[in-house]
């Protein structure tokens, strides 16, 4: 019994120690039955004798020595009785086979484990345990301890009797009988399903967080990095080793470095802080939005340790919501009004545009229909509107009425968006309606005046035609008779009718270039050609031909640069450079007429210029001289109907030109225009 | 040839709707000392019925020459020349615009209408005079005519 229990306090296993007690009951049994056969009657009388003698001798000592090993009895059994009890009750499967693999001890722990119970146990060979693909390993192990080695335990796998393969981990014992033999091996095998689950669990964890996107670092609370993810190294750009040399100070922008340090400071204070939104620097010098999530890391004492922290990139994030959010801020104050309706015609959305156009507010319209803001009129239109587009037409825009809340009628200008659910199902339509009742009003008037004045026109070009015909008809009546009277009555009548009729002969003749000349300037419009290139230098060759007789009169002497191509009116051109000349000479001063005719060109177009040196104009006449039938001379002394200015200036301005003077009395004229180049 | 031209009378046709033209175009033809044989009508209607000798101008004779204002009551001036251009029996009658329109469109449908010349009266009678005598030398001693045939 001492032995039993001095092996337990060395430590050995309960299994040994049990067994051993097992055995020594067995010797004890075993030495003690030869003898009582061997005695005789009275030997054994006698024996008896010495024994009872040797009792009453030792009764009290024995009596005190025995309740004495009794009690100590009673505690070692007890206590043996508590280990067996475990032994027996533990959840691990506890064993002992023999070296040709019998079952020799089966515990409950491994009845449930396994299935089997005890009884079925110790009929079986631990080979029924073994899963086919296992038996190689277990032989090995068996050959491995019995050749002396050590093995203590080992993670394998075990089949139950309903056929499952679960992981155990198993410890176990070479078990020696007295004289050292080894007898069997005890073990002690543990389901580690759930624990290797878990590892499963917490490595797929793991791979999670190194892995993830998000950067994941921990920082003691002197900032030290102390652990790095993949996410970490990608985001800031640092891989592991740098940043666990690093401080997380290097991660932060400096004007965040007091929110970092207020931060650290109330975390460490037991503030509850669990995420916010802050910016990091990475190795390249970026900003980088990101929301941090932080946990705090403490011992076992509860002090905090260290943080750790996530970090999402939410750069791209942030500049979408803001992009999303300056959208929604530039539709809800759009003066387009911009509302959506479902397909019934329900008003589903409806900004500050549609509330200041319409006038009804964002609540009174979400409780309408969009049929309030049709005017009678064109209730029909919106019906086919909605018609064509739920058939699938392509309608984007389009000029439609509206009515307001106070009843007006405004003209918009619509383009309509379908709306699509994720499913691309049509769920309404969006429309940016744009008031343009103004342009439209606008655009009206300016018809009405275009209209007004080709009507202007053309009464003023049917009163041309009508000056040409029917007043020249009468002209020429009252001219001819009159001539006819000079011509056959001349010095047959006084002398006073021949100076009147002289006079009324003359009145009839200017009143004829009058309305010529009246006529030719009505006509530089409406009779005017589409323009082509011309050139000038012919142009000047036509007019020196034309003037030839009042140059070769006047002496005049006429020089020209060399004159480039423009675009216009041949004839017409004609008829500007010819009036200019012709009063260039007309208007002669002192000395012959001297002109000069130039050009230089200026953005796309030219500038000409005739100087000459005839009797000048007073600055204050140069507006009134392209006026028409406006004359600074009586007619005795410079002949002319006061019209060709007026036609020089039609002419230019038709080539969308100018017309102007330099001039001063005595110091001769220069008269410029532009023209386009060709 | 001028023999020729003072023996043979020729008929000319005056279509002038204003009596003062009228008149004055036969004070012009005595003044230019050019005789022929002038008929007038007053509007482009009598013209046409002269010219198909129709009512009170059935014994007219066909002229020789048409001297054909454009602005005239009833039936304008281009129309009667379109009728005679379109005529197969009047067609080869020269017509001689007379008119006091300057207008290119004018002159140009004219001449699209097959007018033979057009001539802008001019105001100054001297003028008037030469253009007259101008015209009358050129179709009446100048131009040798078709020989008329009559339908």
């Amino acid at each position: 019994m001492l032995s039993i229990i001095d092996s337990m306090k060395n430590g050995k296993s309960i299994i040994t120690a049990y067994s051993k007690k097992k055995s020594l009951k067995a010797k004890r049994k075993g030495s003690s039955l030869p003898k009582d056969k061997s005695l005789t009657k009275l030997e054994l009388l006698g024996e008896l004798a010495r024994v009872q003698k040797r009792m009453v001798k030792f009764e009290n000592l024995d009596l005190i020595a025995a309740s004495e090993r009794s009690a100590e009895h009673k505690r070692e059994e007890a206590k043996i009785r508590r280990l067996a009890t475990v032994v027996r009750d533990s959840n691990d499967a506890v064993t002992v086979q023999d070296f040709e693999g019998q079952i020799t001890a089966w515990n409950r722990g491994a009845e449930k484990m396994y299935g089997y119970s005890e009884e079925e146990a110790l009929r079986m060979n631990i080979g029924s345990l073994t899963p086919p693909d296992k038996e190689a390993e277990q032989k090995d192990f068996l050959r491995r301890l019995i050749a002396g080695e050590k093995i203590a335990s080992f993670e394998t796998q075990r089949l139950t009797k309903d056929g499952r393969i679960f992981d155990i981990w198993m410890t176990v014992t070479k078990l020696v009988d007295d004289a050292g033999k080894p007898i069997g091996i005890a073990s002690i095998e543990r389901d580690i399903t759930e624990r290797k689950k878990e590892d499963a669990r917490r490595r797929r964890l793991a791979t999670v967080v190194r892995d993830s996107n998000d950067a994941i670092t921990i920082q003691d609370l002197e900032g030290r990095i102390i652990a790095w993810n993949r996410g970490a190294e990608k985001m800031y750009g640092y891989s592991e080793s740098e940043a666990l040399q690093a401080n997380i100070g290097r991660l932060t922008p400096p004007d965040k470095e007091a929110e970092q340090k207020d931060f650290l400071r109330r975390l460490i204070a037991g503030e509850e802080i669990t995420s916010f939104e802050t910016q990091r620097l990475t190795k390249d010098g970026r900003l980088v939005d990101v929301w941090m999530v932080v946990t705090k890391l403490v011992d076992a004492a509860g002090k905090v340790i260290g943080i750790a922290s996530t970090e999402r990139d939410i750069t791209e994030r942030k500049r979408e919501t803001e992009e999303a959010s300056r959208m929604v801020t530039v539709v809800r104050d759009s003066n387009d009004a911009i509302t959506i309706q479902d397909f019934e015609g329900r008003i589903t959305a409806w900004n500050r545009g549609a509330e200041k156009m319409y006038g009804y507010s964002e609540s009174e319209a979400l409780q309408a229909n969009i049929g309030r803001l049709t005017p009678p009129d064109k209730v029909a239109e919106q019906k086919d509107f909605l018609r064509r587009l739920i058939a699938g037409e392509e309608i984007t825009s389009f000029e439609t009425q509206r009515i307001t809340k106070d009843g007006r009628i405004l003209d918009i200008w619509k383009t309509v968006t379908k709306l699509v659910d994720d499913t691309g199902k049509p769920i309404g339509i969006a429309s940016t309606e744009r008031d343009i009742t103004e342009r439209v009003r606008a655009e009206a008037l300016l018809k009405q005046t275009l209209e007004d004045l080709k009507r202007s026109n053309t009464e003023l070009e049917q009163f041309a035609y009508v000056a040409s015909h029917d007043l020249q008809e009468p002209l020429r009546m009252v001219a001819s008779y009159l001539q006819l009277i000079e011509k056959r009555y001349k010095g047959k009548l006084d002398s006073d009718a021949d100076e009147f009729i002289g006079y009324a002969v003359n009145g009839a003749m200017r009143m004829k270039t009058m309305i010529n000349d009246l006529l030719i300037l009505s006509r530089l419009a409406t009779r005017g050609k589409d323009p082509v290139q011309v050139d000038c230098q012919v142009v000047l060759s036509t007019v020196l031909t034309n003037l030839g007789v009042a140059i070769k009169e006047k002496n005049a002497e006429i020089t020209s640069d060399s004159l480039p191509l423009v675009k216009g009116d041949e004839t017409q051109l004609v008829r500007l450079f010819q009036n200019l000349m012709e009063n260039a000479i007309k208007f002669q001063g002192e000395d012959a007429p001297r002109i000069h005719i130039s050009c230089k060109p200026q953005n796309g177009s030219y500038i000409f210029s005739i100087r000459d040196n005839g009797i000048g104009i007073d600055p204050q006449y140069f507006e009134r001289v392209f006026v028409v039938f406006q004359r600074l001379h009586g007619t005795d002394r410079y002949p002319g109907t006061g019209i060709g200015l007026a036609m020089c200036k039609k002419i230019v301005e038709r080539h969308r030109g100018k017309i102007w003077i330099e001039s001063e009395p005595g110091k001769g004229t220069t008269f410029y225009f532009t023209l386009p180049a060709a | 040839m001028e023999n020729d031209s003072v023996t043979k009378l020729v008929d000319v046709l005056l279509v002038e709707d204003n009596p003062g033209d009228v008149r004055l175009t036969i004070e012009v033809l005595k003044e230019a000392k050019i005789l022929n044989k002038l008929s007038v009508a007053k509007d482009g209607v009598e013209a046409m019925d002269f010219l198909h000798k129709k009512g009170e101008f059935q014994d007219a004779p066909l002229p020789d020459l048409v001297l054909l204002d454009l602005n005239l009551p009833r039936k304008d001036g281009r129309e009667v020349l379109a009728e005679i251009k379109s005529d197969p029996d009047l067609k080869r009658i020269p017509v001689v615009i007379l008119t006091t329109s300057q207008d290119e469109h004018d002159i140009l449908k004219s001449y699209n209408l097959h007018a033979n010349c057009y001539i802008t009266k001019p105001v100054d009678l001297t003028q008037f005079i030469a253009v007259v005598k101008a015209v009358e030398n050129f179709w009446v001693s100048i131009v040798k005519l078709p020989p008329k045939i009559r339908p």
